[in-house]
């Protein structure tokens, strides 16, 4: 992720400076190539003996991909909306990065754990637990120190206000929103009871925000800019093309990650890209020394950005490590049909087994904290007609 | 076709985390939990029988040094959710 960011900025400070025309050709480029790669992932692998099913490249990346696929009902729609809160992101991505520089476009970026935790309070009807509302405070205060890098060191600071509106505004909103319906896309079953996959919901995504950048840059084709393009674009190329590649990988595993259930890990590993930027750039800028601008010009800015983008960090980890795992084992009760759906819909309800010996279930849970694993057994589980008894075994650690 | 169990193991006092090294040793057992409660470790193996299952419980499980007692569940069938 920070390497593409990078790469971004490059083009953004060296070629495409109008973020509207930037994220535009980004999209179209990007869709090309995402069309190529996904003709490459329909190859098909040796399979090691007869009997044995055969795969193609894709299965790899994502065990759901078999081909193309067009997203309908439901899914496309989830699609469509992911498609245009993505468009939306994206363009407040390109504003912000022309406005403040790839080193704090990742701290930024982490602004939308709040609104997706916000969104779980509302959505739950649940009081937020004191290390959620820490792990909040950080993370918006380290946003703000990291906003303050650019007009700190000068006279003119009108523009750290529209920075931070921007970030907490319009960007993080969308962003919400664009992977709340990814990963309703991504876990809604279709007709046949089949769920999407990662691959063919980044084709149709980018299809959709296409279409969507193509509309937003008419504007600033019109005020001077296509001259700016025509005159840029085969420069920009090559950079992009490599950001676009390293967007999809990132993309499609980042997504992919989200199905697995394992959120608590994908968001800290995914937050260790906050601080990655930094050496990144710092490389970067021995080619393109432009990047270490006015963020890096001074030791109070460089300060503040690394603080800003700490304080994320550490706010990000600490949300992802209250997350609690706890291993259910319930009795049934003879003579009453088990119905699996009353129980595996259950938030929190990662899967579970029938088993055989004492227990006739083993229920694998994950919330947020340990008050939120009382509140399902009290609430849901122990409220299931069929559960007789339950037995509670919270997980102190666990390797897999 | 392969089958899977859960091994419930309740353990000596102060040896958890000796138990917990030698069963991450064995490749068939794909998850081990510390937990709290009746139980001292939860663990998942998948084997490619039940006679391979039993070989590996009596020959390899049963040799560890803290362990007190152990109970085995074979998972009948699976839902998850998504």
């Amino acid at each position: 992720m920070s390497i593409f960011v990078v790469l971004d900025d490059i083009i953004s400070l060296k070629y495409l400076t109008d973020p509207y025309i930037l994220g535009a050709f980004q999209a179209v480029v990007g869709f090309i190539i995402t069309v190529a790669i996904i003709l490459l992932l329909h190859l098909p692998v040796k399979r090691k003996s007869e009997n044995e099913r055969g795969y193609n490249l894709g299965y790899f990346i994502d065990k759901n991909f078999s081909r193309f696929r067009f997203p309908r009902g439901k899914i496309g729609l989830y699609t469509l909306l992911a498609g245009l809160f993505s468009s939306g992101t994206t363009i407040f991505y390109f504003i912000l990065l022309n406005r403040k520089g790839s080193s704090v476009i990742m701290p930024f970026g982490q602004f939308v754990l709040i609104y997706l935790l916000i969104g779980e309070f509302i959505t739950d009807k649940e009081k937020p637990a004191m290390a959620e509302i820490q792990s909040i405070a950080m993370i918006a205060i380290g946003v703000i120190v990291a906003s303050l890098t650019g007009g700190s060191t000068g006279t003119d600071n009108s523009g750290i206000l529209l920075d931070i509106l921007l970030v907490i505004g319009p960007f993080a909103i969308f962003a919400s929103f664009y992977i709340y319906f990814q990963k309703k896309a991504l876990t809604t079953k279709d007709k046949n009871g089949k769920v999407f996959d990662s691959i063919n919901l980044r084709l149709w995504t980018l299809l959709v925000m296409t279409f969507a950048q193509s509309l937003a840059v008419i504007p600033s084709l019109i005020n001077g800019g296509f001259v700016d393009f025509v005159t840029n674009w085969e420069a920009a190329m090559l950079p992009t093309v490599f950001s676009v590649v390293i967007t999809f990988a990132s993309i499609v595993l980042y997504s992919r990650a989200l199905t697995m259930g394992k959120m608590s890990i994908v968001r800290a590993l995914r937050s260790i890209s906050v601080v990655f930027t930094f050496p990144v750039v710092l490389i970067a800028g021995l080619w393109v020394p432009e990047l270490l601008g006015s963020g890096f010009s001074d030791p109070l800015s460089v300060t503040l950005k690394i603080s800003g983008s700490i304080l994320i960090l550490i706010g990000v980890i600490a949300l992802a490590l209250s997350e609690t795992k706890c291993i259910l084992l319930a009795k049934v009760k003879q003579g009453i049909e088990i119905i699996p759906s009353e129980l595996i819909n259950m938030k929190g309800v990662e899967n579970f087994s029938h088993i055989t010996g004492i227990y006739d279930l083993l229920i694998n849970i994950k919330m947020r904290n340990i008050g939120k694993t009382l509140s399902l057994l009290e609430k849901s589980i122990v409220k299931i007609e069929w559960i007789e008894s339950v037995t509670t075994h919270p997980i102190i650690k666990e390797f897999v | 076709m392969s089958i899977s169990a859960y091994i419930f193991f309740t353990v000596e006092l102060g040896k958890t985390s000796h138990v917990v090294n030698e069963l991450r040793k064995i490749p068939e057992i794909i998850r081990v939990a510390v937990v709290t409660g009746k139980y001292d470790i939860i663990a998942r193996i998948t084997t490619k029988d039940l006679k391979e299952k039993y070989r590996i419980s009596t020959e390899i499980i049963h040799m560890i040094d803290g362990i007190i007692d152990t109970q085995t569940a074979v998972i009948e069938k699976e839902e998850i959710n998504g």
